[in-house]
């Protein structure tokens, strides 16, 4: 009789697998697609692992690592990935907030501003690259006329891309046109969550907007602007489409960012282990990152 | 004289509103214009503001050369297994999680949200040495499995708190009058979170459709490239500028995911913002 009992299993059991067989095709999928790469990535980034020695890749005491260090390489994609990235987001974030305050009034046709500042956000990112690539376009350029025509250059045929200082920002003008409109989102949402009661008490003793902004507005959407900004950092210093379609990491490795570099290393010269070693070090620096980020907040939230 | 203010910064505030959308929605304005002109007329200063004569000639194009149709063959195949997939995985996953408590649970629910933190150039170069030990290079199957994995943080995140929303005591009276838990969630909970599914997979479609890198690295052959590679690789080559040609696929490559959001952004909105006011 004990043995049927044992053999059927309890209602919980059963509760259990039932979970995990719910789980299982998500989990599964990230295990094959996510995890067991970054294993192997890291795994070969210890490797000399090219295109002719995919049938015997060998251990080659982190001659990968020696490198890109000793050739400087590392730290040039860092300050680009870094200026990028900082830059993009920053200008994200303020355009984002002065749109979404804007939008937060009580105007006609509210909704319909908000669908279509959407737009950038819905239409593909290689859209976005080619637009930016034809508008900055060194003959035929609208943007070029544009500022011609207003006296802001000189030159009609100005280079953006292939101009070895201007190309970073071509790239950051394509990344904030199609990376702003999402953040404003985010932050319409936690504007409107917003608890008017305290604003109009501070408008009562006298706050003037700028006062109303900082001390009220900003404090009580701070848990929404913080999660937007490690999602757009993230996301951003990930950016590949935008940078590999427009410059290309050009010019003279202006615009090559770690995501460029590891493409570059892997399928342009074949070399998988060093691609995949810049890319380590890339997730060790935003791992640390993250990891002090989170550190700080729950040190905050305790106090 | 206090409303008369109110009424000024309202009046700037409009003017600031309409300025900003102009400047944001211009580029999209510049490519429907481009697109329907010759390359002659849009390779010239100064440009035509407004279109002098409509040019259908770049559309007729593309719709007629067999290798734009099958990009674009491509990529709604991929975005369609990809929604399929997802919305499957994120139905069931999304209720494991809400509704069960099994040893690994928030390991498995951190893990799924924060894989954004793997450069995904990274997983890449692994992926396509296992690709190429499988045989999954160039084929439909391998872009599909990634793009569909790369959906699951939004959509499984988006399904679990869908299904936080609806009370446990729904599917304990399923059971009770002899539902199975399958069955339970096939027909008596998917029912009720049909908008949330809705704007899983509108998601899912936007982001597979917006996929390059993928692409790039799996597709090889030109019958199996989806339309990001070939808006980025047939139109500009050393000798041949086709901008006009480009515009015209570009546009084309927008109108599904446009009306797409016009169709259900009140949802999708709806779901995207959901964590943010959450925290």
């Amino acid at each position: 009789m004990n043995e049927i009992v044992s053999k059927r299993m309890s209602r919980g059991q059963k509760d259990k697998l039932f979970a995990y067989a719910c789980v299982a095709p998500a989990v599964l999928g990230i295990g094959f697609v996510v995890f067991i790469p970054i294993v192997k990535a890291i795994w070969m980034s210890f490797y000399d692992y090219r295109i002719a020695t995919t049938e015997a890749p060998f251990w080659n005491w982190f001659a990968n690592y020696r490198q890109l260090f000793s050739e400087g390489d590392v730290w040039t994609y860092l300050i680009n990935t870094c200026v990028y990235m900082l830059a993009t987001v920053g200008i994200e974030m303020i355009i984002a907030m002065v749109l979404a305050l804007l939008l937060n009034r009580n105007i006609k046709g509210r909704g319909f501003f908000r669908s279509v500042m959407m737009l950038p956000w819905v239409i593909p990112t290689i859209v976005s690259s080619m637009i930016f690539s034809w508008l900055l376009n060194p003959q035929f350029g609208v943007l070029n006329y544009l500022l011609h025509k207003v006296g802001i250059l000189d030159n009609v045929n100005q280079l953006w891309m292939q101009d070895p200082k201007l190309a970073m920002v071509s790239i950051i003008i394509a990344s904030v046109w199609k990376g702003t409109p999402y953040i404003m989102l985010m932050f319409l949402a936690g504007l409107q969550s917003l608890d008017l009661g305290l604003k109009e008490a501070a408008q009562i003793d006298g706050a003037n907007g700028w006062q109303n902004f900082i001390h009220i507005t900003l404090p009580s959407i701070r848990p929404v602007v913080e999660s937007t900004l490690v999602v757009s950092v993230i996301g951003t210093s990930q950016s590949f489409t935008v940078i590999y379609n427009m410059t290309a990491g050009g010019p003279i490795d202006k615009t090559m960012t770690f995501a460029l570099a590891a493409y570059n290393k892997a399928f342009v010269e074949y070399d998988l282990g060093s691609g995949a070693a810049l890319g380590v070090i890339w997730l060790i620096i935003l791992s640390v990152a993250v990891g002090i980020y989170q550190l700080i907040s729950t040190r905050r939230e305790k106090e | 004289m206090k409303s008369k203010n109110k009424k000024l910064e309202n009046v700037i505030c409009m003017i600031a509103i309409v300025c900003s959308a102009v400047v944001l929605l211009f580029p999209v304005y510049w490519i429907i214009l481009s697109s329907f002109q010759s390359n002659g007329d849009i390779m010239k200063l100064p440009p035509n503001f407004w279109p002098k004569k409509v040019n259908i000639d770049n559309y007729l194009k593309i719709m007629t050369n067999i290798k734009y149709v099958v990009f674009l063959k491509n990529s709604f195949i991929v975005a369609f297994a990809t929604v399929a997939l997802s919305a499957v995985a994120s139905i069931f996953a999304g209720y494991g999680f809400s509704r069960y408590r099994f040893p690994g649970r928030q390991f498995f629910m951190n893990t799924i949200l924060n894989i954004q933190i793997f450069p995904v150039t990274v997983i890449i170069i692994s992926l396509y040495t296992f690709y190429s030990q499988m045989h999954l290079m160039d084929s439909y199957t391998g872009l599909i499995l990634a793009n569909f994995v790369y959906t699951l943080p939004f959509t499984v995140w988006f399904m679990k708190s869908f299904f936080d929303t609806i009370p446990t005591t729904l599917d304990e009276a399923a059971v009770i009058d002899g539902c199975g838990r399958l069955k339970t969630v096939t027909t008596i909970v998917l029912p009720l979170v049909k908008p949330g599914l809705v704007a899983a997979s509108i998601y899912a479609f936007l982001q597979s459709w917006d996929d390059f890198m993928f692409a790039l690295v799996i597709m090889k052959s030109d019958a199996k490239k989806t339309l990001p590679l070939g808006i980025a690789q047939s139109f500009l080559g050393e000798f041949s500028q086709d901008y006009a040609g480009m515009m015209a696929l570009s546009s084309a490559a927008c109108i599904p995911v446009i009306i797409l959001f016009a169709l259900t952004q009140k949802q999708l909105i709806g779901g995207l913002t959901a964590g943010a006011v959450k925290g």
